[in-house]
């Protein structure tokens, strides 16, 4: 906790929670500007695996890190390696440095790293708790957890990060995640749960969120890091605000373990009440970033979940998805898409959904197709959902006045 | 989004720790879950998934579409490989053997947050949901954010979960070992439960326990000291 925290551990301090730095590796490059660009011009990475043998895996494309194409090392974790450098650029840009500049809490989502078995070596590459450690390292923070929800972690990392400055325990938050799934184990497992997509087409063209021909997500790899910090810190030490975290709502499905909810009731309560904990309402956001994952179920029940929580305004809000571009990259997507948001908010721009051309009844909101719109944008809603029944929605807001 | 906190309004209200788990768990779970949740719920699950599941039909403090559930544990669970009866394997045969599982649910279970999933699916839980990888100190993070969603209103009550294994199984299959569980519910003030404290006075205690300490270990450590006679409400 730091010296400005409350003390004996108490919760009496209210915050306003900025972001202050932000950086990613993804598919599209090794910083949040390749990120946001490729982003905006709605340019896939999806190509064919080549790192392993796929054998008789029916999935056959990936999104791997610029580097990492036809190769992933044995003995190394790239789920760490995406992490330093994440890490770097997000304490780099909010002006931070390790170890002189306080950061009191590291928040991490990951599912860990396996490669498959070897002589002398187990699948094991690293632990969730080896990430973890590697960042409180890189960040020098002096606490430091990993926070989970499957798909959905990468947004309920920063919105627990939000809690913590709110709550006054903290006053500098690093919050994301890391993950490379790109690897043989977890590519064949998800194979085996009928959750990628298997299209017989261009690999550019396999992940097309909300499109009638979707058939199932596109893995991907990378990691992301957003520096929260209390606006009362953040001023003290001029530093600049790149958005506010104007909400947070996260609930669970309490239906299956994989399947979406036919009544898409948890989806929908999150972002209600994410909109609750913004005291906004629906026709004041004036895009979503959807979790937008391009498998069947997943789609249609972010459309009806959308409707529920927005009414009316559901027909008026531009919605799009950044895993066209991007595929999945799993544990830290929602803390990337955030962001996404980040930059839309700074540039006036909603981006394009890659690959979306053919229109599904189903998904019959105002999805934006492969180029992107100019808007003034003042609040964002992001979504993410994961296995396990996990719902996380975030709003950004643009920070007017200091 | 930003919440007038009081430090007395969120309470610790029930608790249920871990000498209270039956001997037969799987019998509790086969009488008070579906078999949809029974399939799924492997040993490391079953402790706080019954811990959980006694303490809110003990407590059932508002609406089960509010109730937060957030859990906790220092498992960080290896990958299953072939036995080592299978000898050395091609690439291939390794592949095929994660290609093609024995059961669908392998993956599902090794995820940490199956109690999460199989709790709320018995009990209804649709409130704010996440789970920490870690101990005392992830559950010390946890309280906090837990007793924001009460703040915020976006629960009525809050369930803090916390389930462990022996220290050298941390990295156990989720078939392999057993584990144990402790559960607290905060709630607001005067819901009609018990009062354990604050949840202000449950994070200074947690902060001052001495490292390390699991979290099941850490919540027992805190009940001791609030049951003990000089702590007696």
């Amino acid at each position: 906790m730091s010296s400005t925290s409350s003390p004996n551990g108490s919760v009496p301090v209210s915050d306003r929670a900025w972001i202050t730095g932000l950086g990613v590796v993804s598919p599209a490059g090794w910083t949040a500007e390749d990120t946001w660009h490729r982003v905006m011009g709605a340019i896939p990475c999806g190509r064919p695996v080549q790192r392993f043998p796929l054998y008789e895996a029916p999935a056959k494309f990936g999104a791997p890190v610029p580097g990492y194409e036809l190769a992933a090392p044995a003995d190394v974790s790239l789920a760490i390696t995406f992490a330093e450098s994440a890490l770097a650029e997000a304490l780099g840009e909010a002006g931070l440095t390790p170890y002189v500049d306080i950061v009191d809490v590291a928040l991490v989502c990951t599912h860990g790293e396996r490669q498959l078995p070897g002589p002398g070596r187990g699948p094991l590459l690293a632990h969730v708790q080896d990430v973890v450690d590697s960042v409180r390292k890189g960040s020098g923070a002096a606490r430091a957890s990993s926070v989970y929800g499957a798909c959905a972690s990468g947004a309920l990392v920063v919105g627990s990060a939000v809690k913590l400055i709110e709550s006054g325990q903290a006053d500098v938050v690093v919050a994301g995640g890391a993950d490379s799934m790109l690897r043989e184990v977890d590519f064949f497992s998800f194979c085996s749960l009928y959750a990628m997509t298997v299209r017989d087409c261009e690999p550019e063209q396999a992940c097309c969120p909300f499109d009638a021909r979707r058939d199932g997500f596109l893995m991907a790899e990378g990691a992301a890091f957003v520096v929260v910090e209390s606006q009362r810190h953040a001023r003290a030490r001029g530093a600049d605000p790149l958005a506010v975290v104007d909400g947070f709502g996260s609930a669970q499905n309490a239906y299956h373990s994989v399947a979406s909810p036919p009544d898409a009731l948890g989806p929908s309560y999150a972002m209600s009440r994410a909109l609750a904990d913004a005291k906004l309402n629906p026709a004041d956001i004036d895009y979503i970033n959807a979790h937008g994952t391009s498998t069947r179920d997943n789609d249609w029940c972010e459309t009806l979940a959308i409707r529920k929580a927005f009414g009316p305004a559901a027909e008026e809000v531009p919605i799009s998805s950044s895993k066209g571009v991007l595929g999945h990259t799993m544990a830290p997507a929602g803390t990337i898409e955030t962001i996404l948001c980040v930059k839309a908010l700074r540039d006036g721009i909603a981006p394009p959904t890659a690959n979306l051309e053919v229109r599904d009844p189903a998904c019959d909101l105002d999805y934006i197709p492969k180029v992107l719109r100019e808007l003034p944008l003042n609040h964002i809603m992001t979504n993410s959902f994961g296995f396990g029944g996990h719902n996380a929605s975030l709003i950004l807001g643009k920070v007017t006045a200091r | 989004m930003t919440h007038p906190a009081a430090d007395d309004e969120v309470r610790v209200v029930g608790v249920f720790g871990p000498d209270e788990l039956p001997d037969d768990l799987s019998g509790y779970a086969r009488e008070n879950a579906h078999r949809k949740v029974n399939r799924l719920l492997e040993r490391i699950s079953l402790a706080p998934f019954v811990a959980g599941h006694s303490l809110y039909r003990r407590l059932p403090i508002g609406d089960p579409d509010r109730v937060a559930l957030l859990t906790v544990s220092g498992w960080d669970p290896d990958t299953v490989e072939p036995a080592p009866a299978d000898g050395q394997l091609s690439a291939a045969e390794l592949s095929s053997f994660y290609l093609h599982p024995k059961g669908i649910g392998d993956y599902l279970q090794r995820m940490p947050n199956n109690p999460i999933c199989q709790l709320s699916i018995a009990a209804g839980f649709r409130g704010p949901n996440v789970h920490y990888t870690g101990e005392v100190e992830s559950l010390t993070l946890m309280a906090t954010v837990a007793a924001c969603h009460l703040l915020d209103g976006s629960a009525d009550c809050a369930m803090l979960l916390a389930f462990d294994v022996a220290t050298e199984h941390r990295h156990a299959l989720p078939g392999t070992v057993d584990s144990t569980a402790a559960a607290v519910l905060l709630g607001p003030a005067g819901a009609g439960a018990g009062d354990f404290g604050s949840v202000s006075e449950l994070v200074a205690a947690l902060t001052a326990l001495p490292r390390p300490v699991g979290a099941v270990a850490a919540l027992q450590l805190w009940l001791a000291g609030i049951q003990s006679p000089a702590r007696a409400r």
